[in-house]
Order: C-alpha cells, then sequence, then structure tokens
C-alpha cells in the first residue's frame, strides 16, 4: 500500500524534470534563433510536440504539470505584492486602467462571439439561424 | 533573533505560502470572487509586511524563488493544450477564427481605450496582454517593456470581470451559440471567464478552456508588431 505514493512522487519528479528541460531549450532555441516568442513559450510548444509525436507519454507529466496549474495563483503573489513599489502611479492611473479594461474585455467577447457565429452561420445555417 | 528570521527568504516563502493556502481552502469552499486567492493573499501579506516593517526588497528574495516557478508552470500549459486537441479539432474553423480575431480586437481595443483615458506609454505596454492566461501575458509583457506587476494585476482584474459579467454580456448581446459563448468568453478572460463558462455548460466549457492557451500564443505572436504600430 505504501508504495503507490512513493510511485507518484517520483512521477511527479519526472514530470518537473521534463518540463524543466523543455524550458531550457525553448529558452535556448528563442536567445539562438532571436524567435518573437519568449523561451517559455517556446517551452510550452516543445512541451506539446513531444506529446503530439508520443515522445513523452501524457502521464508522465500531467502530475507535475497538474500540480503547478492547479496552485499557479499562489506563484503570482510576489508579483502582485510587488504593486506597493508602483503605488503612487497605480493611484493617478487606476481608473483609467479599470475603465479600459472592463471596456475591452465586453468588447473583446462580443466581436469574437459574433465572429464564431458568422463562421458557423456559414457553416451550418439550420442550427443556428441569425 | 526573530528580527533576523522576519528578512529569511525561508520566513518570506513560508507565510506566502501558508496566506495562499488558508485562503484557498476559503475560496473553494464559497466561490466567493471577494476570496479570489490571489488578490485577498496580496493584501493579506502586504500588511503583514507592513506590520513587521519588512521592505520588499526582502520580501521579493523570497518572492523571486516563487516567481521563478513561473516558468515552469508556463511550460506546463503544453498539457492541457494536448488535451484540448478532440475539443479544438471538433469546431476548428469557429475557435482559430474567434481566438485570432479576439487577440487582435483585444489588444486594440484595450490600447485604444487606456491612450484615449490619457494613459502614460509604459502603463500601456503594461496592460496590453491583459486578455491571454497570466503566465503567458507576463511573459510577452517582458519582451514589450512594460512593467510585470502591472500585467499581473490587470490579468487578475480581467478574469474577474469576465467571470462576474461574462454570462449577461453574452445574452445582452443576443449570442445564441454556446460555441460562440465559450470562445468568446475565453478568448477575452481566458481561466477567469472559463469557470464561470463551464458553469453556464459543458459546451461552453470547453470551447472557453480550449481558447485560452491559444490566445495567449496568438497575442504572443501578433503583440510585438501591433504595439509598435499602435503606441
Amino acid at each position: 500500500m505504501a508504495k503507490i505514493p512513493e510511485k507518484k512522487g517520483i512521477k511527479i519528479l519526472e514530470g518537473f524534470v521534463i518540463i524543466l528541460l523543455m524550458q531550457s531549450l525553448g529558452t535556448f532555441l528563442s536567445n539562438y534563433f532571436k524567435l518573437i516568442l519568449p523561451g517559455n513559450l517556446t517551452g510550452l510548444l516543445l512541451l506539446f510536440l513531444v506529446l503530439l509525436f508520443r515522445v513523452v507519454k501524457l502521464e508522465q507529466v500531467e502530475g507535475a504539470a497538474n500540480l503547478l496549474l492547479d496552485n499557479m495563483m499562489a506563484l503570482f503573489i510576489p508579483l502582485n505584492v510587488g504593486l506597493v513599489t508602483i503605488l503612487p502611479k497605480l493611484k493617478q492611473e487606476w481608473l483609467a486602467i479599470m475603465i479600459s479594461l472592463l471596456a475591452s474585455t465586453i468588447i473583446v467577447m462580443v466581436v469574437t462571439a459574433k465572429v464564431v457565429e458568422l463562421v458557423e452561420g456559414g457553416r451550418r445555417n439550420a442550427k443556428y439561424p441569425s | 533573533m526573530l528580527s533576523t528570521l522576519l528578512k529569511e527568504p525561508l520566513f518570506q516563502i513560508t507565510v506566502t505560502m501558508v496566506v495562499y493556502a488558508l485562503i484557498n481552502r476559503l475560496y473553494k469552499r464559497s466561490h466567493f470572487f471577494m476570496f479570489n486567492p490571489l488578490l485577498l493573499a496580496t493584501v493579506i501579506i502586504i500588511y503583514i509586511l507592513k506590520y513587521t516593517n519588512t521592505d520588499y526588497a526582502v520580501y521579493s528574495k523570497g518572492g523571486d524563488m516563487i516567481t521563478f516557478l513561473l516558468g515552469p508552470a508556463t511550460v506546463a500549459l503544453g498539457v492541457p493544450l494536448y488535451k484540448q486537441i478532440p475539443a479544438i479539432r471538433s469546431n476548428l474553423k469557429s475557435i482559430l477564427a474567434g481566438v485570432i480575431t479576439g487577440s487582435v480586437t483585444a489588444l486594440v481595443s484595450t490600447l485604444w481605450f487606456a491612450k484615449a483615458l490619457g494613459v502614460s506609454r509604459e502603463t500601456l505596454l503594461s496592460i496590453a496582454a491583459k486578455s491571454t492566461t497570466m503566465p503567458i501575458a507576463l511573459g510577452i509583457t517582458k519582451i514589450l517593456g512594460g512593467n510585470d506587476k502591472l500585467i499581473v494585476l490587470a490579468v487578475a482584474v480581467t478574469g474577474i470581470f469576465g467571470g462576474v459579467i461574462g454570462a449577461e454580456v453574452m445574452k445582452l448581446a443576443r449570442v445564441k451559440s454556446k460555441i460562440a459563448v465559450g470562445i468568446g468568453i475565453g478568448t477575452a478572460a481566458h481561466a477567469g471567464g472559463t469557470s464561470r463558462a463551464i458553469q453556464l455548460g459543458e459546451t461552453e466549457g470547453s470551447m472557453s478552456g480550449a481558447a485560452i492557451v491559444l490566445t495567449g500564443l496568438t497575442t504572443a505572436l501578433i503583440a510585438p508588431y501591433l504595439v509598435k504600430w499602435l503606441v
């Protein structure tokens, strides 16, 4: 019985190693070829590709990935606490920032959804009449 | 003794994690948006720092070690992207059309509104990527030359907006297709919006989720060019 959690721990460690490898390789590629994508994003694509071409199995990385993704908000706390360093600027601009964010969020939602309905409408008119 | 302990990165990391764990528990039980683990934990930690007379520079020695893990967390997004292949395939045209238009609209509208309201150049660069998921937004903002703290706030606020008003906006705009509702919410408001889309239904949730990473990647590819042109 005690063996099951032990195995899980090793899986997570192994997954973490794979993720770090992809990150390192991605960072190297982005720097070396001066890609427009930041290294971490190139790493994301590399992880996606090794999964797609079955170089790595999903269960090898799933545990570690979920651990990181499920608790991602915790990882952002220190940066967010750092807002105290730009407080004077925030006091000046917060209202303009909030209005821009809210207005843009509404516009993006509506424009995106309408475009999707247009694309769908062309494809299957019967299902989604305008 | 105590004052040296307070300056140890170990202490800063422990405090951050303990506060997060407690609030996360509260949030998971209530799902009340004011208990947002990131925002509430941030406020509490700022007060702890104030009360213990700790400078941000001291706190960030521990904080940076936590922030470092955002790199692997970004790469880990490759896993949900892989798992979403069936969902993306099932509505490939709709998702691509929505994500690409949405990414452009997000960049252009945020910058136009903020510029019209007289926001400074640095702030413009720091909120441009607000519709992408947080780790990707951070990477984009570093490349644009914006402030890493401000983009985290902007992304969090966008997620909360999207979660709170997403369903109502779609109703007011008379969007009928569940697929369109999902892609719209996911493209505009990443995971924050998606948590609401999941409550609307399975199709809305899966489409919203499928849009998140794709929107991040699309925005990363176009933002450097668009921003140069608009800012």
